[in-house]
């Protein structure tokens, strides 16, 4: 059973839960005591001013003034030690290992539904299983090649796993980012504290994306980042990261099918495209074989990744192993494919589809986060301990009208970090995003995203609701 | 009615634009074997090279890449297929297939529906579940009935896009309507349920016929899969050639394609389907299309 909220005391990142320094944090600690009055308000002034030249920023879909904005940026960074890192590395390494050959199995003879660990029907009846990818192969067997874990941290030695994003995960150009103006504002930290870099990722992206080309390829396969375009919430992202690995960005627009294969148009001519780094939806992809009126995608590239000449990273369909209602299954994976038990917990989830569950739930909404399946975003979701009587009951009211379309969970105590706010410092909640990169072999960066809850007692990180983010450190030592 | 057919089809299909168009189209207009079924020749016929692939529902699919622009695409399937009458009942798909399970969910054309359609919708589910036989394979034998009554044959009221809920309301449709209302209301009811493309021999002489056919399967645990046409109240004979299935015409239609500029479009589908041998007993089925 998870430690919840009103079991037990709130874990502190910085002072742990009996008011000392941990040893990560010694560093940070000694540098905000050396601080003078007034200097973090100068400082983020700073940050705030590079966050802007650097054009860093996050369109928030129905923000009022204009669609985008600078994600607010937090100094104060979330530390890892390296004997806890390490446990989390190999807990990340294998429950993407799980995922991947879960993935591979779904789409192929669904053993896991045979072993009667899964239902079939939760695999087929998924609206996120293409069945295009029935009986495909691909290079390695690899699907989420990208996929960014959500971590959340109760105590000094309890990490759940809150999500796995197989789709298209964002939010890694910040984790870029920050460090880049931490190093910029702060370089005497870099010299006084080992910490793990984390600029590799572009490179170590790049060898991912070119490790999935399938054996028809070219050896040095042409790979570029396709994005839906400007108005897309990651655009910067999008942009940024094509940029860091020296590869076209282009728009469904900038692509076509031929003879089978995958175009570019170019000043040149057409060039053979053999992987698609593609931040682009699913359905989107093609309007021959999904949505017909998508304006997005390239016509006629299903038929060509089915004839195994252009890889899609992430591949088709994988959103059926990170779907909400999937996420339970993720131990019963690990224990199946890999025979090993799993290192990362999962939080406890109440399924809504069964009686039980939703029995349970119905009577228990003031202590639990009630999500919706295949909801993202923090959107469609309840919060029970910081939501009215009213908001309780209406959604009460939406859980019974379809509950096969919820799960709950109990009210975690994220963990809080020291965070500048205007008061001074004070603890907000945060979360943490690793990136796992799978091709050839599994690469992590040491760190990841960590997201802060910037008002007070909130739980919710989310960019789209407000949230900010951390430089995420992780010391060579400790 | 025979209970062998050997059948030489020819499916011509024509496209002509008003200006020059490119094009990217799919097309499922090869048959496979099946239980019943076999294929002695085909071939199909583009103003391009055909590239081969199979779709997650082992539709054997040709790409065709029209980057030069056209103001006329002609597509031509053709060979001959023998047929076996195994009264509708194709049996099992095999390992690796998608499970019965796959086929419960919604097509884009295949939902009850909302609004006005869908209250129709539901209420015609309410009238064919009301004194709904207890044994799966008779429950479709009366939905196959009860389409036929509710929206007789008729071509031209309804279009490619139309959904099974909107070709209820209007109380008519074409062989892909009466497929689609099949296909929901099966699945409404925990069928598992699927669309089939193909083609009809449809009279006593051979002659052209307007347009290829479409039917539904639906999945009856003991005997597999089992092909209904509502269109002419009856499983399929030896007259049937299954071509494509699909969750709904979208995704098990014959050609589905897109196309850069050329204006208007007129479409001309012509399908002919002849016997080689046909026994001189062979009384025929009265069908429409």
């Amino acid at each position: 059973m998870a430690e919840t909220a009103a079991n037990r005391p709130i874990f502190d990142e910085m002072r742990g839960t009996d008011g000392k320094i941990r040893p990560a944090f010694a560093g940070v600690d000694q540098w905000l005591s050396n601080m003078p009055d007034g200097e973090h308000g100068r400082m983020q002034l700073q940050a705030d001013l590079l966050y802007e030249r650097m054009g860093i920023t996050f369109g928030a879909y129905g923000s009022a003034n204009g669609h985008e904005r600078s994600i607010p940026f937090d100094l104060i960074p979330r530390v890892l030690g390296k004997t806890e890192w390490d446990k989390l590395e190999a807990g990340l390494r294998q429950r993407v290992r799980a995922l991947n050959a879960f993935m591979h199995d779904a789409y192929h003879r669904r053993d896991i539904c045979r072993a009667g660990k899964i239902p079939e029907a939760q695999i087929v009846r998924n609206d996120q299983f293409l069945s295009v990818m029935q009986d495909f192969d691909l290079p390695g067997s690899i699907y989420a090649h990208i996929c960014g874990v959500d971590l959340v941290r109760v105590s000094e030695g309890q990490f759940y796993v809150l999500e796995d994003n197989c789709r298209v995960p964002s939010g890694v150009s910040y984790m870029l980012e920050n460090r880049e103006v931490m190093m910029r504002l702060v370089p005497s930290l870099f010299t006084q504290n080992r910490i793990q870099p984390v600029a590799q990722y572009a490179e170590e992206l790049l060898n991912t994306l070119k490790a999935t080309a399938f054996p028809a390829a070219s050896s040095d396969p042409c790979v570029v980042l396709l994005t839906p375009g400007p108005y897309n919430s990651a655009y910067f992202e999008h942009a940024f990261l094509a940029d860091e690995m020296g590869v076209e960005l282009v728009r469904g627009t900038d692509l076509f099918v031929d003879d089978h294969k995958v175009y570019m148009r170019t000043p040149r001519g057409p060039k053979q495209v053999d992987v698609i780094y593609r931040r682009v939806d699913d359905v989107f992809l093609d309007p021959l074989a999904f949505r017909p009126d998508s304006m997005l995608g390239i016509p006629g590239i299903i038929g060509a990744y089915r004839a195994g000449n252009i890889s899609l990273a992430n591949a088709c369909g994988t959103g059926i192993a990170d779907d909400k209602a999937t996420y339970c299954y993720v131990p019963e994976m690990i224990r199946f494919y890999l025979g090993e038990e799993p290192i990362l917990q999962n939080v406890p989830t109440y399924r809504c589809s069964e009686a039980q569950d939703l029995l349970y739930v119905k009577e228990n909404l003031k202590d639990l986060v009630v999500k919706e399946v295949h909801g993202s975003g923090g959107a469609g979701m309840l919060v029970g301990p910081t939501s009215t009587k009213a908001e309780i009951e209406t959604f009460r009211e939406k859980l019974l009208a379809n509950p096969a379309n919820f799960i709950a969970q109990p009210t975690l105590s994220l963990s809080t970090c020291p965070t500048f706010v205007e008061e001074g410092i004070a603890p907000r909640h945060v979360d943490l995003r690793p990136f796992v990169l799978s091709g050839d072999r599994i690469a992590i960066m040491p760190g990841g995203l960590t997201r802060v809850a910037l008002r007070k007692g909130s739980l919710v990180v989310n960019s789209s609701q407000g949230g900010g983010t951390k430089d995420t450190w992780v010391l060579a030592d400790h | 009615m025979a209970s062998r057919l050997i059948l030489d089809i020819t499916h011509r299909t024509r496209y002509r634009f008003d200006g020059p168009t490119t094009a990217v189209q799919y097309l499922r207009l090869s048959p496979g074997e099946c239980n019943g079924q076999k294929v002695h020749a085909w071939a199909v016929e583009a103003p391009g090279d055909l590239f081969p692939w199979r779709d997650g529902h082992r539709n054997l699919v040709h790409s065709l890449y029209l980057h030069e622009p056209l103001t006329e695409i002609e597509l031509v399937a053709r060979g001959r297929v023998e047929t076996v009458d195994q009264a509708g009942v194709l049996g099992e798909d095999g390992a690796g297939a998608l499970p019965p399970e796959y086929w419960l969910r919604e097509g884009p054309l295949t939902g009850l529906g909302t609004g006005e359609a869908g209250l129709q919708m539901r209420a015609f589910n309410r009238d064919v579940t009301r004194h709904r036989p207890a044994q799966r394979l008779d429950f479709l034998h009366h939905l196959l009935r009860a389409i036929v009554d509710r929206m007789p044959y008729q071509p031209g009221v309804t279009v490619a896009g139309t959904t099974a809920a909107e070709a209820l309301v209007k109380g008519a449709g074409v062989c892909q309507d009466h497929a689609h209302v099949f296909i929901a209301i099966a699945r409404a009811n925990g069928i598992p349920a699927r669309y089939v493309s193909g083609y009809l021999l449809s009279g006593p002489v051979s002659g052209p016929q307007d347009v290829g056919h479409a039917w539904a399967e639906a999945y009856v645990p003991g005997l597999g899969w089992v092909g209904f046409d509502p269109s002419n109240g009856i499983c399929p004979t030896a007259s049937y050639v299954r071509v494509a299935i699909g969750t709904d015409y979208s995704d098990g239609c014959p050609v589905r394609g897109m196309r850069g500029g050329g204006g208007g479009e007129t479409l001309a589908v012509n399908v002919s389907v002849s016997p080689l041998e046909r026994r001189p007993n062979n009384p025929y089925t009265a069908t429409q299309q």
